[in-house]
């Protein structure tokens, strides 16, 4: 049962709503006072393998992530991107190479999509190989959909809070283009309420923690 | 079960306030922050960084009763000028030494009136070097730093890394010494799961039971800064306060949950390197450890007696300093 809020609480959470907002207010001030800095924002296209430790073996990955550019090694912003998992149970399937059929037993297709807030710390810009780090948190939703050899077909949407981490290097290839190499982390356990045959309502979770590696392509604009 | 139950409707003095406690910090803080927001954005630009004072143009005040202050507060002797100000000894400097003696140009006014025959802008510049007095050196106000952070903690008798997130907000009162509040917010979850269905590839699990435990510190702070001048800024603190341990465990199979809450003083050390990104960004890598053994006391049949967890652990974590 929930608790009922007390003054205190919301007394609480107003102060550090106050708080977050009055930073949230005064760093952007400061920093905008600095006219020097010019108004940059960039976006990253990339691709590559996630590998969920949940599933065997790599699936691909393509992402996309747009920021402003706060200083030359500070970068903040929003990230997307589209994971897709999928396998299948065959049966007569040998581990040496064959081309004999084999008949598929389950099949189970799943896409994977985070959306999250991000900052990217560029830890030098005055060489053609810039390394980087990054951290982002969000939420992140995945949609299964499964299927057995009697046909029977599951479809179902798993979402929660999620959260990523990147580290690579940036090649300038040319003014405001930048190719990335990164590898990067994905930690979260999506969950939905599922109500079973008694009514009684359980949580299932999938757990999407994993690592992956990706190439993308970042182009300043102002 | 019960005992959980009646431990959340009487809780602690601690735990009571807790919310109290982090609502009156979080509000002087945000009191705090919103002052120097409010301050004139160009008084804070040119007490944090005096190049970017900029000479300004020569006005020239046509009635001679205008007010005689040149700009910067540069000192003034004509009657009526502010108490306080030190007499300007240099005739044709940037005041009028004659009272009421005709135009009062802010830079350059000769005596009796005259401008000089000089072009503005070689004024400034002929003028820039003359032996009057500097204005009175401004005050330099301590920059506040913000420290946004995240890493892994490890409680030793857990032996298990747990993320953490956190926030220090400090203030530097010497150029190697900081001081201010933390406060950071650990999460660990654990679930009891059993696998839903012979599906390849991501396997469902469902959850059977569940435990989520949140450790919540809200510390004093003082951090000491082992350069100034070099790329790379090792740093050492240690930070004491109060620690608050929640957690809610759930069997979903019988719907029964027990919640407890433990509280007590506990501290924090720290050691790092940060590399300074920009004149007012770094990042910083630390390890840290926090030590703790906190509390609650829970009554029962046989009377009332204490439970105690060890928060003792390890950890590491990388974020931002941000001067503003």
């Amino acid at each position: 049962m929930r608790k009922p809020e007390t003054p205190f609480a919301r007394l609480g959470l107003a102060s550090m709503l106050a708080l977050f907002a009055t930073l949230a207010w005064r760093i952007p001030l400061a920093t905008a006072a600095d006219s020097s800095q010019p108004n940059i924002w960039s976006i990253q296209l990339d691709a590559g393998m996630f590998a969920p430790s949940a599933a065997t073996g790599a699936s691909p990955i393509v992402g996309m992530r747009y920021c402003k550019h706060y200083s030359p090694h500070l970068y903040g912003g929003l990230l997307t991107g589209v994971a897709s998992v999928s396998r299948s149970r065959e049966q007569g399937a040998t581990a040496a190479p064959t081309v004999e059929p084999t008949v598929m037993l389950a099949r189970a297709n799943a896409r994977l999509v985070p959306v999250m807030g991000f900052l990217q710390v560029n830890l030098m810009d005055n060489f053609p190989i810039v390394p980087l780090v990054g951290f982002g948190a969000g939420w992140e939703w995945l949609s299964l959909r499964a299927a057995d050899s009697t046909g029977t077909e599951v479809r179902s949407i798993y979402a929660n809070f999620a959260w990523e981490a990147y580290s690579g290097v940036a090649l300038k290839v040319a003014s405001g283009v930048r190719l990335n190499g990164e590898v990067f982390f994905n930690g979260g356990a999506l969950q939905r309420h599922v109500v079973d045959e008694t009514g009684q309502t359980w949580l299932e979770a999938v757990h999407v923690n994993g690592v992956g590696a990706r190439v993308g392509l970042d182009m300043n604009f102002e | 079960m019960v005992r959980a139950e009646r431990r959340l409707a009487a809780p602690s003095l601690g735990v009571r306030l807790l919310p109290l406690l982090v609502g009156c910090i979080s509000l002087a803080g945000g009191l705090l922050a919103a002052t120097y927001a409010s301050a004139d954005p160009s008084e804070w630009l040119a007490q944090a960084s005096p190049d970017s004072i900029h000479p300004m143009p020569p006005v020239t005040h046509p009635n001679p009763a205008a007010p005689n202050v040149a700009p910067g507060g540069a000192p003034n002797p004509t009657p009526g000028t502010a108490p306080g100000t030190a007499p300007n000894p240099t005739p044709g400097g940037t005041s009028n030494p004659v009272p009421g003696t005709g135009p009062n140009t802010t830079q350059g006014t000769m005596p009796g009136g005259m401008a000089p025959a000089i072009p503005a802008t070689t004024r400034a510049t002929t003028l820039a070097p003359a032996p009057a007095p500097a204005p009175a050196p401004l005050e330099r106000r301590d920059p506040w730093t913000l420290h946004l952070q995240g890493g892994l903690f490890s409680p030793i008798d857990v032996n298990a890394p747990s993320p953490t997130v956190g926030l220090r907000l400090g203030r530097l009162w010497l150029p190697h010494l900081q001081g201010g509040l933390l406060t950071e917010w650990t999460f660990r979850r654990k679930n009891l799961e059993q696998p839903v269905a012979n599906y390849p590839g991501l396997n469902p699990q469902r959850v059977l039971a569940r435990v989520d435990a949140t450790l919540v510190p809200a510390m004093a702070f003082i951090q000491v800064n082992l350069s100034e001048k070099r790329f790379l800024v090792p740093y050492v603190a240690v930070a004491a306060g109060y620690e608050w341990l929640s957690f809610t465990a759930t069997d979903f199979r019988t719907s029964e949950q027990v919640k407890a809450s433990y509280a007590n003083f506990a501290w924090e050390s720290w050691g790092g390197f940060g590399m300074r990104l920009e004149p007012r960004l770094r990042a910083d890598v630390e390890v840290f450890y926090n030590g703790g053994k906190l509390e609650r006391d829970v009554t029962d049949s046989s009377g009332t007696f204490t439970e105690a967890v060890d928060m003792n652990g390890v950890g590491a974590r990388v974020g931002l300093d941000i001067l503003f």
